[in-house]
C-alpha cells in the first residue's frame, strides 16, 4: 500500500520557500486591492479623491490592526459561540451524523479491507459534515447581524473591524473544534468496535506437516523422515474471510502468525495434548492483530538505480531511474532480474543504539513479470549492505546476500540481523561476521542497501519509500488525533473563507462562493495540473482556445502556432498571436488562481491511518498548520478592509 | 369595489382548485401494497407498472443509497463524477481496495445504469485480478467482479445485460483464462460461492459428473435467465445481437459437454450430455430471428427454403427454357465489348484479366427482371413473375439464415453434437485421452511388458483415428476440425520418434481430403523454412 | 427688555405640590414665576464643538450610478459641549441619516461629519460616545447582565470596573428585578432601558439618542426626559432626534429642523419659539377685579391685555399626579374631581 505524500520535505527545508511565497501573496494582494479600491473611488469621485481615500485606508490600517484588543475579540468570539450553539444547524448536523453512522451500519462487510472502508467512510462523513456545519455557521452570521442591525450597537463602540472578523473566526472555530472532538471519540469507538471478530479452527483443514528430511539441531537428530513436525490448517470463515497458518512444534508446543488478510493477522498457538491427538480444541486463536498500527519509518535519504552496465542510470533531468515498464503510474522504477541492475538506498545516521540485534526492514516492492513463470511462487530478490565508496561502481566492503521472496501489494517485513557474514573489497568472504551498522558505515554516517532481482525475465519495481527501516510504532490513537487535526485545519479554513465572503456578500451568495472555494480547494491539484498539463517542471500548458480548436479540428489537429506558420495573411497571423497571448494569460491566471485557495486534499490524512503510518508532526502537520494560519491571516486582513469600507447602515 | 373583485376572484380560484382535485387524484394516486398485492390505483402509477418504469419496479431499492443521494443535496452527479475520477486514480496507483470502496459509493448513487456496474465488474475481474501473482488471489478478485455484477442485477432485475455478463464471467472467463486449470478447480470446490450463486440461480441443476457445480452449467443457467427475461418481455434486447444472445445457453452446454469429456469420462453420461446439447441447439434453431427486411426466419427452415427455391427455379426454367442462358450470353458479350476487355473472347483472356473476367461473368448472370419478363411469352408472364418473386424472397431468407448460422457458428456446434454422441466417436475420444496421458508420461511408442502389448501414444492415436473414421458426419470437413488438435499432437509424437508423417490417414473421403490439405501445407512450409535456414548457413533437418 | 421667560409648562400651583426638580429659589407664595434652570439663558456658544457636520450631503445611488434619493443636502450644524441638541423633522427628512453619518454607519457623499474634531468613521472616538438606537439592536439570547458585560468588554473595561458599572447601570435604569432574564422576554420599555444602559456604560461625553421617547408611555417618557436633563447637568452633551415635538421642546437647548434633506431652521429653542410680541406673566391667584388695574398698567406701557385666565396644567402632569397618588393610596378614587 502506497501512501502518497509519505515523503514530506523536512520542515526547515520547506520554511524559507513558504515564507517567500507568503510575502509574495501579501504584496500582490496589497497592490491589487489598492488598485481595485482606487478604481472604484475614482469612478465616482475622481482620481485625486481616490488617491486620498486609498492612502487614508492604508495608513490608518496599520495602527488600527495594532490596536486590536484581545478582550474585545474574545467577547465577540463568545457571542459568536453562543449564537452558533443556538443555531438549529448544529442540531441538524448532529442528526445528520447519526443518520450517516446508522447508514454505515450497512457498510459492506465483505470488503477485503474493512479498515480502509471504515476509516474512509468515517472520514468522508466527518469531512462532509464539518464542511456543512462550518459553512452554515460562518456564512450567515455577519449578514444576519447587518440585517438585524445588531451590528449597529457594536460598530458604534470602539470595535475594530478586525476584531469582528477574528471574533467570529475564533467563535465558530471553537464550535467546530468541539464538534470535531466529539466526533473523533465517537468515530474512534465506531471503527474499533466494527472491526473486531473471532475465528475458530476449521477442523477439516488440519493437516500434519511431516519432515521430508531428517532435522538436525546442535548435532542431534530430532526428527526423522516422516515425523510430524508441525501442523497446518485454515481458520473458519468469519467476517467473510479465513486465514491459513503453519505451526512448527518445539517440544509439543508452537505458535505462529496466520497470513495477512483484510489488514490483519491472528496468532495461533498449539499445544499437543498428552494423548497426542490433536483436535480443534488444542489450538487457540488470538483476536485480530496488527490492524491498528502507526509505523514510524526511517526512510533513505536517496535512491539510485544501476543500469545493465553497472553504472548509475539517469533520465534526461538527471534523476536516477531504472527501467520504464509501461505503467501509467511512474512511481516505481524497475530493475531487471538476473542482471547487474540494482536499486540502491542510502540510509543516513542509523544509530546502532536504536537497533539491538536486528534491523527491522519493511519492503513494499512492485513486481512486473515478463512471462508467467511459476505462478505459485513469488519473485525472488536479494538484498545486501554496502559501505558507500566514492561511487557506486567502485568496489567496497559488503555484506552477504540475504535472499527473500517478494510479496507484492503487501507490506513485507524482513528482519535482517545486524551481524551478517561479510565480503571484503576483493569479494572474498571475511572470517568473522560484520556489524552492518558499524563496519559498513562511512564517515558521513551513511550505509547503502542494495536490492537485486534474481529471477531472470522478471522485474522488481522500487521507489525511495519502498524499503525503510522500522522504528518502534507510535500510538494509533495519537495518529488518529493527528489525522483529525488535519480535519480541524480544513474546518478553520472554511470558517475563515466563510466569514471573509460574508463581509461583502449577502448570506446565500457567500454560502455559494464559500462552497465554491471548498470545491476549488479540493481540486486544487487537479486545476493546477490542468494549468500545467501535469508536467513536472510546471511549465504552462496549452490554453483553452487552442484546446478547443484542437477538439474541433480533430484529425487535422494543429496548434495555433502551426496554423500561424502556415498562413501568409498578416491579419490572421496577428490574430492568432493575439489568441495565443490570451491563452497564455488565461493559463497563467488559472495557475495563480488555484494558488489562492488552500489545498484540501493535502489535509486528508486518512490514508496514513488506513495504511498504518505515523503522521510526522514536523514535516507533515506543522507546514499545513502554518499554511492554514497564513490563509486565516490573509483572509482576515482582506476582510478587515472590506468591512472597514463597508457602509453598514446602507 | 376592489374588494368585491378580489373576493370574486378568490371564489373562482377555489372552485377551479376543487375541480382540479378530481382529475389530479386520478392521475397521481400512488400504488398501494407491495409485490403481488400491489394495486396501482392512479393512472400514472398503472402506466408506470405496465412499462416497468417505476424505480421500485427496477429492482431493489436501497435505503442507505437513497439516503446518500439525499445527502448529496442535488449534487449527485457531481459527486459521481468526482468518485469516478478517484476510482480511476486509485486504479492507476494500484490501490485496489480503495477502488472497491470508491466503487461501492458510486453504485450507491447510480444503481440503475448497467454501464456503472459493468465497468467496475470488468475492472475487478479482468484488470485488477491480473495484477496479482497468486492465482488464488486472482480467482478471489474474479469472484468479486462476479458478485458485484450479481448485486447489480438485484437492483436492475429487468436488464438482460446483467445475467449476460455474469454468464461470461462464470463461463468463458473461468474457462479460457491462462489460469483456467486452477480456476476450474477452485470453482468446483468453492462452496461459499455456490451458496452465493444459489440465491439467484438453482445451483443444484448445475451439478456435473462429480456432483459439484460445473462452471459452464452455471453459466448456462445465467444465460437462460437472460433468455427468459427477454422472452417474457420484461427486458428489451436493445442493441444486442439476437443470434448471439439466444445461442448462449446452447453454447454453454456444448462447452460443458466438451469439458466433461476432457476430464476423462466417456460413458453414457457424456452421451446424454451431448444429447441434451442437441436439444438446446434444436431449440435454438426453432427460434425466430428478425431479418433485415423486417420478417423473421428460423434456422431449422433452411433446408425447406432451399428446396422451395430450387423448385421455383426449376419451374421457371421449365416454363421458359433457355431464356436465361440467352440473356446471359448477351450480357456477357456486352460487358466484354467494353474496356478493359475490349472485345476479347474467353480464349484470348490474358491471365492478368482473369479475376476481372470472373467478376464480369458474375455480373452478367444478374438478371434484370423487367428485361427477363419481356422475353417471356405473354401467357407465362404472370406465373414467371410470381416465381421470380418467390425465388427472390426465399433467397433473401436463405441469405439471412446463413448469416445467422455463421454468426452463431451453428454448423460447427451442430457437427460437434451430432458426431460426439456416436459410439465410435466416444471410443475415439477415450483412445485420444489415453494417448495424451501416455504422451505426458513420455510413452510415445508401444512396448511389451510381461508379454502384454502396451500401447504407446502413437498406437493409441492411430486406433482413435480408425474409430473416428467410422463416425457418420454431416460434413466430414467439419468433422476433421473436431480432431484437428489431436492430429497435431500425433504429428508431434511422430516427429519425436522421427517417423515420417503418413500421407493417408483416413478412409472417409472428406476427412482424408482435409487431412491432405493440411498435410501438404505443413510439408510445404517445412521445406520453405528449411530452404531459408539453409540459405542462412544453418543446417536444420 | 422684559425678562424673557420660557413658556414653562409648570404651573405655579403644581409647582408647589411637586418636588422641586428644578431647584428654584423660594420667594414666598404667589409672585412671579420662578426661573427654572431651563429658563436661564444658557449659552453654549463658546464651548468646544463636540460634533459637527460641514457641507454634509448624502445621496443614495442605484446600481447604475443614477441618483435615487437625496437624503441630505449640504448640512452644516455644530453641537457644542454641554448642550442638548435636537434634530427635528418629519419621517424621511434626513435626521436619522445625519445621526448615522455622525456615527460612521454611513459614509458621506460630500462634505464631512466630525466627532470631537476627527472624522466620524474613526474608531477611537467611539470610546467617548454612547448611542441609543431607535429599536433595540441587542442580542436577544443574552440576559441583561450578560449584555452589559459584553458591551463592557467591547470598551476594553477591566473586570472590576466592568462589574461595578454593570451593577450601577442596571440599578439606574431600574432593571434589577429582571437582570437574569433573557432580553427576548423584555417589554418594549424594558428593552429601551437596557439600551440606555448600554449607551451609558462607558460614561460617554456625547450621547446620541435616536427617537428616545417614541413608543414610550407617559411615565417612561417623563423618566427619559428627566434622565436627559440630568445628563446635561452632569456636563454631558446630548444629541437627540425625534419627531415628537412636544418632547423635544421640553428638553432641548438648541434644535435643528430638517425637511426633505434640507436644514430649514436652527437655533436655540427659546429663541425660536419665543413669540416676540407677546409677554406672558404667571402670578399667584388674582381676583377678577385686578384685571382692570392691570389693563391700565399695560396700556401705559403700550400693550394690550390679551387673555387672563387660569392656565391649564398639562395632561402629562395630571397623569403623573394620578399615578403618584395611586401608588401612595391604592384603590379607587374617593371623590370625583370636577
Amino acid at each position: 500500500m502506497i501512501v502518497e505524500n509519505q515523503l514530506a520535505i523536512p520542515f526547515l527545508q520547506w520554511l524559507p520557500d513558504a515564507l517567500l511565497a507568503f510575502v509574495a501573496v501579501i504584496s500582490v494582494l496589497l497592490v491589487l486591492g489598492s488598485m481595485v479600491g482606487f478604481l472604484s473611488v475614482a469612478f465616482r469621485q475622481g482620481p485625486t479623491e481616490a488617491v486620498y481615500a486609498v492612502a487614508n485606508v492604508l495608513f490608518k490600517a496599520v495602527p488600527d490592526v495594532m490596536a486590536t484588543s484581545p478582550r474585545r475579540t474574545f467577547a465577540l468570539a463568545k457571542i459568536a459561540f453562543y449564537e452558533a450553539m443556538r443555531n438549529k444547524v448544529l442540531v441538524a448536523v448532529l442528526i445528520f451524523l447519526l443518520v450517516m453512522l446508522f447508514g454505515s451500519w450497512f457498510l459492506d462487510s465483505k470488503n477485503d479491507s474493512p479498515v480502509v472502508l471504515y476509516i474512509s467512510v468515517v472520514f468522508g462523513a466527518t469531512t462532509y459534515l464539518i464542511f456543512l456545519l462550518s459553512l452554515f455557521l460562518s456564512v450567515f452570521s455577519l449578514p444576519n447581524d447587518i440585517k438585524n442591525k445588531t451590528i449597529y450597537t457594536i460598530v458604534t463602540k470602539p470595535v475594530r473591524p478586525l476584531e469582528i472578523i477574528l471574533g467570529r473566526v475564533l467563535g465558530f472555530g471553537a464550535i467546530g473544534s468541539l464538534f470535531l472532538v466529539l466526533v473523533m471519540f465517537v468515530s474512534y469507538a465506531f471503527v474499533q468496535r466494527g472491526l473486531t471478530h473471532e475465528h475458530q479452527i476449521n477442523v477439516d483443514s488440519i493437516e500434519e506437516i511431516t519432515a521430508q528430511n531428517p532435522i538436525i539441531q546442535n548435532g542431534e537428530v530430532i526428527a526423522q523422515i516422516g515425523d510430524t513436525i508441525g501442523y497446518r490448517g485454515k481458520t473458519t470463515e468469519d467476517a467473510h474471510h479465513s486465514h491459513k497458518f503453519e505451526i512448527y512444534l518445539e517440544e509439543g508446543k508452537g505458535s505462529a502468525q496466520t497470513d495477512f488478510k483484510s489488514d490483519h493477522y491472528h496468532t495461533v498457538s498449539l499445544t499437543v495434548p498428552d494423548d497426542g491427538i490433536v483436535t480443534a480444541d488444542s489450538f487457540t486463536i488470538s483476536p485480530p492483530q496488527g490492524m491498528f498500527r502507526s509505523r514510524v519509518p526511517v526512510y533513505a535519504s536517496r535512491i539510485d538505480f544501476l543500469g545493465r552496465n553497472g553504472e548509475r542510470s539517469v533520465d534526461n533531468t538527471g534523476k536516477s531511474v531504472g527501467i520504464f515498464v509501461g505503467k501509467e503510474w511512474m512511481y516505481h522504477s524497475y530493475i531487471e532480474g538476473g542482471s547487474e541492475m540494482a536499486a540502491v538506498w542510502t540510509f543516513k545516521d542509523l544509530s546502532p543504539e536504536s537497533f539491538e540485534e536486528t534491523l527491522p526492514l519493511e519492503l513494499n516492492l512492485s513486481v512486473f513479470r515478463l512471462s508467467k513463470g511459476d505462478m505459485s511462487r513469488g519473485i525472488a530478490g536479494e538484498i545486501y549492505f554496502r559501505k558507500p565508496s566514492s561511487s557506486l561502481q567502485v568496489k567496497s566492503e559488503e555484506s552477504v546476500r540475504v535472499p527473500f521472496i517478494v510479496k507484492e501489494f503487501e507490506i513485507q517485513s524482513l528482519a535482517v540481523p545486524r551481524e551478517l557474514g561479510g565480503l571484503d573489497i576483493q569479494g572474498n568472504p571475511t572470517e568473522n561476521k560484520i556489524d552492518v551498522l558499524k563496519d559498513l558505515v562511512n564517515d558521513k554516517g551513511e550505509v547503502e542497501l542494495w536490492l537485486q532481482c534474481t529471477d531472470t525475465r522478471q522485474y522488481l519495481g522500487a521507489a525511495r519509500a519502498s524499503i525503510y527501516v522500522r522504528t518502534p510504532d507510535s500510538s494509533y490513537f495519537l495518529n488518529f488525533v493527528k489525522a483529525y487535526i488535519g480535519l480541524w485545519i480544513q474546518m478553520v479554513l472554511v470558517v475563515a473563507f466563510g466569514v471573509f465572503f460574508s463581509t461583502f456578500l449577502n448570506g446565500p451568495i457567500s454560502m455559494l462562493t464559500t462552497l465554491l472555494s471548498i470545491i476549488i480547494g479540493s481540486f486544487k491539484e487537479h486545476i493546477f495540473l490542468i494549468a500545467t498539463s501535469g508536467r513536472e517542471d510546471n511549465q504552462l500548458s496549452v490554453g483553452p482556445i487552442e484546446a478547443a480548436l484542437r477538439v474541433l479540428t480533430q484529425t487535422d489537429s494543429k496548434g495555433l502556432d502551426l496554423i500561424a506558420a502556415d498562413t501568409t495573411n498578416p491579419l490572421l497571423v496577428y490574430g492568432l498571436s493575439a489568441l495565443q497571448w490570451i491563452d497564455y494569460f488565461v493559463v497563467l491566471a488559472l495557475r495563480a488562481f488555484s494558488n489562492l485557495f488552500p489545498d484540501f486534499s493535502q489535509l486528508n490524512f486518512s490514508n496514513s491511518l488506513t495504511a498504518g503510518y505515523n503522521i510526522n508532526f514536523y514535516n507533515q502537520l506543522l507546514p499545513q498548520l502554518l499554511t492554514a494560519f497564513g490563509f486565516v491571516l490573509v483572509t482576515s486582513l482582506v476582510s478587515y478592509f472590506f468591512l472597514k469600507t463597508k457602509e453598514i447602515a446602507k | 369595489m376592489k374588494n368585491k373583485a378580489f373576493s370574486r376572484n378568490k371564489i373562482i380560484y377555489l372552485v377551479v382548485i376543487v375541480a382540479l382535485i378530481f382529475p389530479l387524484s386520478m392521475l397521481g394516486m400512488p400504488a398501494t401494497g407491495t409485490g403481488e398485492n400491489r394495486v396501482a390505483s392512479g393512472m400514472l402509477a398503472s402506466i408506470r407498472d405496465e412499462h416497468g418504469l417505476g424505480t421500485a419496479n427496477l429492482g431493489k431499492v436501497d435505503p442507505s443509497g437513497a439516503s446518500m443521494q439525499l445527502a448529496m443535496l442535488g449534487m449527485k452527479n457531481v459527486a459521481a463524477h468526482i468518485l469516478w475520477s478517484k476510482a480511476l486514480h486509485y486504479g492507476k496507483t494500484e490501490q485496489f481496495d480503495k477502488v472497491s470502496a470508491t466503487v461501492k459509493q458510486i453504485v450507491a448513487l447510480h444503481p440503475y445504469f448497467f454501464k456503472v456496474w459493468d465497468f467496475e465488474a470488468h475492472n475487478l475481474s479482468y484488470n485488477i485480478s491480473a495484477q496479482f501473482d497468486d492465482v488464488e488471489v486472482r480467482y478471489h478478485w474474479l469472484k468479486k467482479g462476479t458478485s458485484f455484477m450479481m448485486e447489480g442485477f438485484e437492483y436492475n432485475a429487468n436488464q438482460s445485460r446483467f445475467p449476460k455478463t455474469i454468464a461470461r464471467h462464470v463461463g468463458s472467463k473461468i474457462d479460457k483464462a491462462d489460469e483456467k486449470i486452477q480456476y476450474r478447480q477452485y470453482f468446483r470446490d468453492d462452496k461459499a460461492f455456490h451458496d452465493e450463486l444459489d440465491r439467484m440461480v438453482e445451483i443444484d441443476s448445475s451439478r456435473g459428473i462429480d456432483q459439484k457445480p460445473h462452471h459452464w452449467l452455471v453459466s448456462r443457467l445465467w444465460s437462460k435467465q437472460m433468455v427468459d427475461l427477454l422472452d417474457s418481455g420484461k427486458a428489451h434486447i436493445e442493441t444486442q445481437t439476437p443470434v448471439l444472445v439466444y445461442s448462449a445457453p446452447a453454447k454453454a452446454y456444448s462447452y460443458y459437454s466438451k469439458r466433461s469429456e476432457e476430464s476423462g469420462h466417456f460413458d453414457a453420461y457424456i452421451k446424454n450430455a451431448w444429447k441434451r446439447t442437441e436439444r438446446d441447439w434444436v431449440e435454438f434453431a426453432s427460434r425466430s430471428f428478425p431479418t433485415l427486411r423486417g420478417g423473421v426466419v428460423k434456422i431449422e427452415d433452411l433446408v425447406v427454403y432451399q428446396d422451395q427455391q430450387a423448385l421455383a427455379n426449376e419451374r421457371l426454367t421449365e416454363l421458359v427454357p433457355g431464356v436465361r442462358e440467352k440473356l446471359y450470353e448477351e450480357r456477357l458479350t456486352e460487358i466484354l465489348a467494353e474496356p478493359p476487355f475490349n472485345g476479347l473472347s474467353e480464349a484470348e483472356m490474358p491471365p492478368v484479366l482473369i479475376p476481372e473476367y470472373e467478376m464480369a461473368k458474375r455480373r452478367a448472370r444478374v438478371l434484370d427482371e423487367e428485361v427477363f419478363l419481356a422475353r417471356i411469352p405473354e401467357e407465362h408472364r404472370a406465373e414467371a413473375k410470381m416465381l421470380i418473386r418467390r425465388s427472390l424472397d426465399l433467397s433473401s431468407k436463405v441469405f439471412s439464415i446463413n448469416q445467422d448460422i455463421a454468426s452463431a457458428n451453428y454448423l460447427f456446434f451442430r457437427e460437434e453434437y451430432t458426431v460426439e454422441q456416436q459410439e465410435s466417436a466416444l471410443k475415439a475420444r477415450e483412445l485420444f485421452y489415453k494417448a495424451k496421458i501416455a504422451a505426458n508420461n513420455v510413452v510415445f511408442r508401444g512396448y511389451v511388458e510381461n508379454g502384454v502389448q502396451v500401447d504407446g501414444a502413437k498406437e493409441l492415436f492411430e486406433k482413435g483415428f480408425a474409430e473416428w473414421d467410422k463416425v457418420e458426419f454431416i460434413n466430414p470437413v467439419a468433422g476433421y476440425e473436431l480432431i484437428g488438435d489431436e492430429i497435431q499432437l500425433y504429428w508431434g509424437i511422430l516427429a519425436e520418434l522421427e517417423i515420417q508423417f503418413p500421407e493417408k490417414l483416413f478412409e472417409t473421403e472428406g476427412l482424408q481430403l482435409r487431412y491432405q490439405e493440411i498435410y501438404e501445407g505443413t510439408i510445404r512450409r517445412a521445406l520453405e523454412d528449411n530452404e531459408r535456414n539453409n540459405d542462412n548457413g544453418n543446417n536444420i533437418n | 427688555m422684559a425678562k424673557s421667560e420660557t413658556s414653562s409648562k409648570t404651573n405655579s400651583k403644581v409647582n408647589k405640590s411637586q418636588s422641586n426638580k428644578e431647584g428654584e429659589p423660594e420667594e414666598g407664595g404667589g409672585g412671579v414665576a420662578v426661573e427654572t434652570a431651563e429658563a436661564s439663558k444658557r449659552d453654549f456658544s463658546q464651548n468646544e464643538v463636540v460634533a459637527e457636520t460641514r457641507n454634509l450631503s448624502k445621496t443614495y445611488h442605484d446600481f447604475w450610478g443614477r441618483q435615487k434619493v437625496q437624503a441630505l443636502k449640504s448640512l452644516d450644524i455644530e453641537i457644542r459641549k454641554g448642550e442638548i441638541f435636537g434634530l427635528l423633522g418629519p419621517n424621511g427628512s434626513g435626521k436619522t441619516t445625519t445621526i448615522k453619518l455622525l456615527l460612521g454607519l454611513l459614509f458621506p457623499t460630500r462634505g464631512q461629519a466630525l466627532l470631537f474634531g476627527k472624522d466620524a468613521t474613526e474608531v477611537k472616538q467611539k470610546e467617548r460616545i454612547g448611542y441609543l438606537p431607535e429599536e433595540s439592536y441587542l442580542y436577544k439570547f443574552l440576559n441583561a447582565e450578560e449584555t452589559l458585560d459584553f458591551y463592557g468588554r467591547l470598551f476594553d473595561m477591566p473586570r472590576d470596573l466592568r462589574k461595578k458599572r454593570v451593577e450601577e447601570l442596571i440599578t439606574m435604569v431600574g432593571l434589577n428585578w429582571a437582570k437574569k432574564r433573557q432580553l427576548k422576554e423584555y417589554s418594549k420599555g424594558m428593552t429601551r432601558r437596557i439600551g440606555l444602559a448600554q449607551a451609558l456604560l462607558n460614561d460617554p461625553e456625547l450621547i446620541i439618542l435616536d427617537e428616545p421617547t417614541t413608543g414610550l408611555d407617559p411615565i417612561g417618557t417623563r423618566e427619559m426626559k428627566d434622565l436627559i436633563l440630568r445628563l446635561r447637568d452632569e456636563g454631558k452633551t446630548v444629541l437627540l432626534c425625534s419627531h415628537l415635538l412636544a418632547d423635544v421642546q421640553d428638553v432641548c437647548d438648541r434644535i435643528a429642523v430638517l425637511y426633505g434633506g434640507d436644514l430649514k431652521e436652527m437655533g436655540r429653542v427659546d429663541d425660536l419659539l419665543k413669540v416676540q410680541n407677546i409677554t406672558q406673566f404667571s402670578t399667584t391667584a388674582l381676583p377678577e377685579e385686578a384685571r382692570t388695574e392691570i389693563e391700565e398698567v399695560l396700556k401705559k406701557h403700550g400693550a394690550d391685555l390679551l387673555t387672563m385666565t387660569n392656565p391649564t396644567s398639562t395632561l402629562e402632569e395630571l397623569f403623573l399626579k394620578i399615578v403618584k397618588e395611586s401608588q401612595e393610596r391604592p384603590g379607587r378614587r374617593g371623590a370625583v374631581h370636577k
